[in-house]
Formats: structure tokens, sequence, C-alpha cells
């Protein structure tokens, strides 16, 4: 699969769509997944990911072979990401005025159950509290695994910086959970099971 | 009571010694606040875990490429866009260049209407002289070439002509639709 996926990243580079088009098959989960993370809604996440792709195809001049395509690919996705947030807090625009977009419907199909959802709405909300940076330190960690080498060199931040983030981030996040647990609404879920359903 | 040590314990992932896994463990019986905190980040860290991965709908790729092609002809269309200003622009240029030339002569001879009108006179009979002169020219300099190269020299000087012609025309196309042909060998 290695070989397979260097032979596709040597076509890439030399500008062979059909190429990416396989790498974009192999990766559009988890980059798919860190935007939906990141930005918490699925139209924004399926917008971003396919910007994520497209500055990765127009970028790939830039790649170096040698290097992790994944952590290359993430930390464009992130950066992205975190771009959006940014702007988004710069313009509020009603959700009435957003222009209506024919995107297929990404909600999970019937048969799935319905906790996957409601995993998906307690982390989202989770996330929600922390600042973008951090958010993005939080999703590689736990979703991808990465080190904090890893993460330091997809975000462009020192170690210690990525472990003083990342430290700060599970402080919020402990202290958002007891928030949601003392909610009414969850605190009436809990008497029978945990605040995560 | 210093929290804060033990709340940094908490939430680092650096090993601790086990002097402070005890010091930790047994704060952790007599603190509500950092038990609290320490049963919440551990929730958190088994629902982050256990979560699937969020997944886009069917057809992601095709979408992409899609996006890509529009992407693609809306660069061609705006570098078409931006190689047509600049041709008007030089030719703007050097029209304006060309008149102010002209009329910088223009106003060295001409004082009157009837010094105008003799200028325009001249100027275009010493035009109409101009082109019959190079027409006398070019009539026997074909007849003599006429006279003394072979009919054969002619059909095959004719025939690279319009091969040549042709492979100009084939190459500028290819670079001009590079990205149509590109499409077209992607579908």
């Amino acid at each position: 699969m290695q070989d397979v996926e260097t032979e596709w990243l040597t076509q890439a580079i030399s500008g062979d769509p059909d190429a990416f088009g396989r790498l974009v098959e192999t990766y559009q989960v988890p980059v798919y997944n860190l935007c939906y993370r990141m930005l918490g809604d699925h139209y924004e996440a399926e917008d971003a990911a396919q910007e994520v792709f497209l500055k990765a195809y127009n970028s790939m001049g830039r790649y170096d072979i040698g290097r992790s395509f994944s952590t290359w690919l993430l930390s464009i996705a992130a950066h992205h990401c975190i771009d959006q947030i940014r702007k988004r807090r710069m313009t509020v625009v009603p959700i009435e005025d957003l222009p209506y977009q024919q995107v297929a419907d990404p909600s999970p199909g019937p048969e799935i159950s319905l906790s996957v959802g409601e995993y998906q709405t307690q982390i989202r909300k989770l996330l929600g509290a922390l600042s973008p940076e951090d958010r993005g330190a939080i999703v590689m960690r736990y979703w991808y695994e990465f080190s904090y080498e890893e993460i330091a060199e997809a975000l462009d931040l020192t170690v210690s910086a990525v472990k003083s983030r990342l430290h700060r981030a599970r402080r919020t996040l402990a202290h958002s959970w007891i928030e949601a647990s003392s909610n009414p609404y969850t605190a009436e879920r809990k008497r029978n099971e945990s605040p995560a359903f | 009571m210093n929290h804060q040590l033990f709340e940094d314990w908490l939430f680092s992932e650096d090993p601790l010694s086990p002097d402070q896994v005890q010091a930790l463990e047994d704060h952790l019986k007599t603190c509500d606040s950092c038990r609290q905190l320490s049963v919440a980040w551990s929730e958190v860290e088994t629902l982050f875990v256990s979560a699937p991965p969020a997944m886009p709908a069917a057809g992601f790729t095709a979408r992409w490429k899609a996006h890509w092609r529009f992407q693609l002809a809306d660069k061609n269309h705006k570098r078409q866009q931006k190689q047509t200003w600049a041709i008007f622009g030089v030719t703007t240029l050097g029209t304006i260049l060309l008149f102010m030339l002209m009329f910088g002569q223009f106003r060295s001879a001409i004082d009157t209407p009837t010094d105008l009108f003799l200028f325009w006179v001249t100027w275009m009979t010493s035009l109409l002289s101009y082109a019959n002169a190079v027409q006398d020219v070019s009539l026997t300099l074909l007849r003599t070439l006429l006279s003394v190269l072979p009919l054969s020299y002619w059909v095959v000087s004719l025939s690279a002509l319009c091969a040549l012609s042709l492979l100009w025309i084939f190459s500028l196309r290819h670079f001009y639709f590079r990205g149509g042909l590109f499409n077209e060998a992607d579908d």
C-alpha cells in the first residue's frame, strides 16, 4: 500500500489529477473528520474538505515526498479550518441569509443507531468550548494519535506550546463536561447513565 | 491545599513517579473538586476515543473532481481575460503613441486649412507611389522566379508551407486548449 501511495504521490506531484483523485479517495475520511470536528457542521465540513484537497493539489509542487503525506494534508486542513473559524467570527450572517447549497445529505441513514448522532452532538458542544488552535491540537491528538512533534509541525507551534495548549484544552473540556452534567436536561439523563449518552 | 499541582498532574500526559501517583490518589480521596475534574476528564477521554469518525456523504471524490474542473475552467477563463486586456492595453498604447508622433509631424507641417489639404494630398500621393513601386518590384521578381525555378520545386515548397501552417495551427490549439484536452482525457 505504501509503495502504491508513493507512486500516486509521485504522479500527483507531476500534475496527474487521476493519481490525486486516488489520494482523495484514500484520505477523504480523515480530512472530512478533522474539518467536521473543527467546524462542527456537516455542510461547512464538506466545503472545507473540498477546499483542502484543492489547496493540496495546487501545492503538490511544494510537497516533500520524504514527509508523511497525512501529516502534511491534515496540517493544511487544520490551518484552513482555523482560518474559517476566524472568518466566521468576523462576519456573523443570519442562517436565513445563507445561500442554499445542493450537497448530498450527510446525515446518517436510519440503519445507523441514534447514539452516533448523540455522540457527535456531545463532542461538537465540547469542542466548541475551545479556541480553534486548541481544538486542532485536541483533534489531532485524540482522533489521529499524532505525537507532540507531529502536532507542532502541523500547527506551526513549538512542542512546549503544544503541551501547554493540550493541558489547557483538557482542563477546559473537563470543566465543560461538569457544566453540561449540571444542566437540568443532562442531569435528568445522568440519573440512569453517563453524560456521554 | 495546593490544587494547582494536582490539576497539572491530572491533565498532563507526562508519566508520574510512584510517589506522585500516591500523592494524587490521596488527594483525590479528600478533594471533591479535583475528583470531579478527574472523573470528568476520564469520561471526556473515553468519549473521544470511542467516537466513530465523521464520514463524508457518498461521492466525495466525484464532487472533488467536479470542483477541480470548475476551478480549472475559471482559472483559464481569468487568464484569457487577462491576456485580452493586455493585448487591448498594448494596442491602445501603441495607437496613442502613433497618433502623438503623427500629430507632432502634422503640427510642424500645417498652419492653415490649405496647408492641411496639401499635406494630406502629398502624403497620400507618396503612399500610392510607394505601393505602386512595391507592386512592380514584386511582379518582376515573381516572373523571374517562375521562369528560373521548375514546377516541382513550387509544388514541394507549397506542400511544406501547408504542412508547417497546419503544424502551427495544431500547436496553438493544443497549448491554448490544454485544460480542455486534459479534461477530455480525464473523462
